[in-house]
């Protein structure tokens, strides 16, 4: 990729590392190529805290540890970690309905990769406002969960 | 070298091999060009390997080039002057039972087809000295060459599903001897104990191009 | 190390296969798809020749005994880790005890369950492909069974899985209304056939009959017809050969074919189109389309294209995590 003509960094690629960025350790990335340049930077608030609260054996996205940060509050959602297309999995199962901890509810499709959006926790989840196939941004709400009401929703 | 003057056939196996094909009739002058022309061909850029057939050889790639053409002549001109190889290979005795329910199911098959006894089936199938034109179908599978024209039976209608290892047979004009179990449509006369691929030895077959096979009588089951 | 759960006949341990030991007898063997193969291998960070199961009976189960980073790729369906489902042509990381199903797929009919650092059986004949006639390669030169235990090679990378990949089923298209088109070379023979019997071979959807398997997909349609009978001498042949007994149904000949044959060839499917017969089941149809050796360059350079898109994925991701 590096050595590609920077005419074709396109949005793709920038997505894709943007959405590698919030995944990795790195604060900020710079690539240069020639005339052109990128220059990718993150918000440093609550994500890095997040990463310090959690075992790293459990292997959340930093996107679900924010989820987890925010679980104090009654409605918490799921949020999209890069830009993409969103493809629902298990989708004949429908909403709302209660999921496990950990278990996989859609992937989005940045290119030929497919990252995973997984449930928080054991919960009983609601779609947000959005279909399968539709392009989604980064943070782009996916799901509503509510953990504290699993026993009356049930 | 060979009588027939006439240009070999040259034909595409895909995108990964060569075929070339020499003229009729089914000689062991022509093999012996084939032989000669596999021991150059090996050494061609990008060959994977080269295999020799009866009178053809196949010229494997991973991927041909785009443009054949260059390949094509190159190895005209290297048929038009390539020597035959005299190989001075070893000769192999194998002893065979001939016949009996057991060993040579099919006997029956040849002596019907050929109006010859069962003594002189065998004895003009342990004359010649046999040799070993190629390697195929199996491991360790010898196409021979030299089989008397009087024995030669047509295949059978329907294959044989598992022709046990050391089977000697009999399809068209070619005999040979299977090397492990599988499906056949050769006429089984016989049966003999050698084997003929060992994957822990290098090379792994026992007979190599230019060796020779010689049947002989271990017992004949009426 | 895995231990095979499930009946596991005609499933066998597969990499690119033996290329250099047809001057023995012996055929090639290795994978039926082999662009999943690679790419099963590359989400793991393996070598792409690395030995992988390839799958054609479902489901399919294995207990992981140690932990162990693992892919499934080929058909498109899903997987079962314990009780959580996920999709195939995902990589994912098995903890010790945890049983992995492969179910009946939506798409596709040879799945490949790859393991992190490849799965280590000895190499034979500089391939560690099942040679099922000659005894040898792969475990113990025969398909697998329950109770089998097989070994992977120590993986270098550790890091925790979790991503999937769009299949070549899906970013190359693949079948059309139950049809799959193969691009064709054409062979030695071709010309002693008429300009009717050309064109039925050309026009005909030919169907996949049961007796297709990784010898050979046998075909069913019209009946082809040389002028005259074709007499052969016994000669080479690759997987993907097309060959035309007397009984005029083609056979495409494959991996585990003999290295040798003499029957009429009419042509030879691409290289580049092989993993799509690997991914043909029983009962679609196939329709030959004829290609010069520059379409098969380029339809080559397509799938090397896709496995680069994969590679260069996975290193963006590899790069950051």
């Amino acid at each position: 990729m590096m050595d590609k003509n920077t005419s074709e960094l396109d949005v793709e690629f920038i997505t894709t590392l943007s959405s590698l960025l919030n995944r990795s350790d790195l604060t900020e990335l710079r690539l240069e190529n020639g005339l052109t340049s990128i220059h990718l930077k993150r918000d440093q608030n609550e994500r890095m805290a997040a990463e310090k609260t959690l075992p790293a054996e459990l292997q959340m996205s930093v996107f679900e540890q924010d989820n987890l940060l925010k679980s104090q509050r009654a409605k918490e959602t799921i949020v999209s970690p890069t830009v993409g297309i969103l493809h629902f999995f298990n989708s004949e199962l429908g909403f709302p309905r209660q999921v496990e901890a950990e278990e996989l509810l859609a992937t989005i499709h940045v290119g030929l990769l497919q990252l995973p959006v997984r449930a928080v926790n054991k919960s009983v989840i609601e779609l947000a406002e959005i279909q399968d196939g539709q392009v989604v941004e980064y943070g782009t709400e996916l799901f509503q969960y509510d953990s504290q009401n699993l026993g009356f929703m049930l | 070298m060979i009588a027939n003057e006439e240009q070999p056939f040259i034909s595409l196996l895909g995108t990964s091999g060569i075929l070339l094909q020499a003229p009729a009739p089914l000689q062991l002058e022509t093999q012996q060009k084939i032989w000669g022309l596999a021991e150059q061909v090996e050494s061609w850029p990008n060959v994977l390997e080269a295999i020799p057939g009866m009178n053809n050889i196949m010229i494997t790639y991973l991927e041909l080039p785009e443009d054949i053409e260059p390949i094509k002549a190159k190895l005209l001109d290297a048929w038009r002057h390539v020597e035959g190889i005299q190989k001075d290979g070893k000769v192999i005795d194998l002893p065979v039972i001939y016949g009996g329910t057991e060993c040579g199911p099919h006997m029956q098959d040849v002596v019907t087809h050929t109006g010859l006894s069962i003594e002189e089936i065998v004895r003009r199938h342990t004359a010649p000295l046999y040799p070993v034109y190629a390697l195929g179908s199996h491991p360790g599978f010898c196409y021979l060459g030299g089989m008397d024209s009087t024995l030669a039976t047509p295949r059978r209608q329907v294959p044989i599903t598992d022709l046990p290892g050391g089977a000697v047979s009999i399809g068209g004009v070619q005999t040979g001897v299977s090397a492990s179990q599988g499906p056949s449509g050769w006429n089984t006369i016989g049966r003999t104990k050698m084997q003929f691929f060992d994957v822990n030895k290098m090379p792994p077959a026992l007979c190599r191009p230019g060796d020779y096979i010689r049947f002989c009588v271990e017992e004949i089951i009426q | 190390m895995i231990e095979i759960m499930s009946s596991a006949a005609l499933c066998t341990v597969q990499d690119f296969g033996r290329l250099t030991s047809r001057q023995y007898g012996v055929g090639t063997a290795g994978a039926m798809d082999q662009l999943s193969l690679a790419a099963a291998n590359i989400m793991l960070g393996n070598p792409e020749n690395s030995a992988s199961i390839e799958i054609p009976i479902f489901p399919f189960k294995v207990r992981f005994t140690q932990d162990c980073d693992f892919s499934v790729t080929g058909t498109e369906g899903e997987v079962s880790l314990d009780n959580s489902r996920l999709p195939t042509w995902w990589a994912y990381s098995a903890k010790a005890g945890q049983v992995l199903t492969i179910h009946q797929p939506k798409k596709g009919c040879r799945a490949y369950l790859a393991l992190g650092g490849g799965i280590d059986v000895p190499i034979v004949l500089g391939s560690r492909s099942t040679q099922l006639r000659g005894e040898f390669g792969g475990l113990e030169g025969r398909m697998l069974q329950k109770g089998d235990c097989l070994p992977a090679i120590q993986a270098t990378d550790n890091r925790p899985l979790d991503f999937g990949m769009t299949s070549p089923l899906s970013a190359l298209a693949f079948e059309q209304e139950n049809t799959i088109e193969l691009r064709v070379v054409t062979a030695a023979e071709y010309d002693e056939y008429a300009t009717e019997a050309k064109e039925l071979f050309w026009n005909n959807r030919w169907k996949v009959t049961p007796q297709s398997n990784r010898y050979g997909y046998r075909l069913h349609g019209t009946e082809i017809r040389p002028e005259k009978p074709i007499e052969t001498l016994s000669h080479g042949i690759v997987p993907g050969v097309i060959q035309i007994p007397p009984g005029g149904q083609p056979i495409i000949q494959l991996r585990d074919a003999q290295p040798s044959g003499g029957y009429p060839k009419f042509g030879t499917v691409i290289e580049a189109d092989l993993w799509r017969i690997g991914q043909a089941a029983i009962g679609k149809h196939i329709v030959f389309k004829e290609v010069s050796l520059k379409d098969a360059a380029a339809a080559m350079q397509q799938n090397k294209r896709y496995l680069d898109d994969v590679k260069q994925m996975i290193s963006l991701q590899e790069a950051f995590v």
